[in-house]
């Protein structure tokens, strides 16, 4: 069901988004941040990540 | 975050009556809980909504439980009660761990199978570890390890009232439940509104629900604007603001880039 926009015009501001993918590199509070996956429409319009696979131990305090 | 995936297994158990929310947790467990009356009250309703009274700090933080030995269930039903259940909202890992054992009792099978045949099979979900803890149950409060377009399809599923690809594997009643203010969840962890393991934004405009997870991982979702946003960090050893942080900038740009 969902699936990549693939050029598709989505209506959305993609500068903005762009935008707020840069904020989230820029921002010192922010730097742990890894993926930023938006959906629209159903559309994965937006995707950027730079996530690596971590395995926590169950001990760590969890949410 | 895990909570939330938990729910939409509760949610596909209560859908086809497997599993029925006002059911007293103690009658499911058979587990010894004192002669506590009022104990015997807390339903899996009050699970969902972290309102059962249980204690939930610490000696009774489930990674302190778990440094005990013996029976986890039984230690966390024979805890004294904070309060009466439905009474106070508490965010309690260890009411987690009770849902992770009513499952198997009321569905015959743990909530990982559970969950692989009702709602990641049919989500198309096969990338995804569901660690267990040291008693076989899956950790229902967290450690899902999952891909972000993963997480996003829980959202889209929550979004589109538990339909998927034309099938309903959760009732839309229990969604809308959910992702409805059920408990105040203020002030500890997001500081909004709880619902069935959802955050529950209800003053926002337009109000939203999410799924949280320790670190930075969400599932945001604005039913206004069709939108589902997900974020992942690895923020473990940040302080609290950092969630506030990443909420505030998918407020700021992503839920801007669709209004404009």
């Amino acid at each position: 069901m969902i699936r990549e926009a693939g050029g598709v015009d989505s209506g959305l501001d993609l500068d903005l988004l762009a935008a707020a993918d840069t904020r989230i590199q820029g921002l010192p509070e922010l730097r742990n941040t890894e993926s930023l996956v938006v959906v629209h429409g159903g559309e994965v319009v937006f995707s950027a990540t730079t996530a690596v696979v971590r395995r926590t131990t169950w001990r760590t305090r969890t949410r | 975050m895990t909570k939330s995936f938990t729910s939409a297994v509760v949610g596909a158990l209560v859908s086809d009556g497997t599993l029925d929310l006002d059911t007293p947790v103690a009658s499911l467990l058979h587990a010894a809980v004192t002669s506590d009356v009022a104990k015997r009250e807390v339903t899996v309703r009050h699970l969902l909504t972290m309102t059962s009274g249980l204690p939930a700090d610490g000696r009774w933080e489930l990674c302190e439980v778990a440094l005990h030995g013996g029976s986890w269930i039984e230690m966390m039903l024979g805890a004294p009660l904070r309060s009466a259940p439905g009474a106070e909202y508490a965010y309690n890992n260890g009411a987690l761990k009770l849902l992770s054992a009513v499952v198997p009792q009321v569905a015959g099978d743990s909530l990982g199978t559970v969950a692989a045949q009702r709602l990641l099979g049919p989500l198309g979900v096969d990338r995804y570890e569901w660690p267990a803890d040291p008693e076989g149950h899956e950790i229902a409060s967290g450690h899902l390890l999952i891909t972000p377009c993963d997480m996003a399809k829980l959202g889209l599923l929550f979004l589109r009232e538990g339909k998927w690809e034309g099938a309903q594997l959760i009732d839309a009643g229990y969604v809308d439940a959910a992702t409805a203010r059920q408990a105040p969840g203020r002030p500890f962890p997001e500081g909004v509104s709880y619902g069935y393991l959802w955050w529950v934004d209800d003053l926002a405009c337009p109000p939203t629900f999410f799924a949280g997870g320790h670190g930075g991982q969400y599932i945001y979702v604005v039913p206004a604007f069709d939108l589902v946003v997900v974020t992942t960090a690895d923020a473990y050893t940040e302080s609290r603001p950092f969630g506030r942080a990443l909420r505030n900038l998918i407020e700021s740009y992503v839920v801007r880039a669709v209004r404009s």
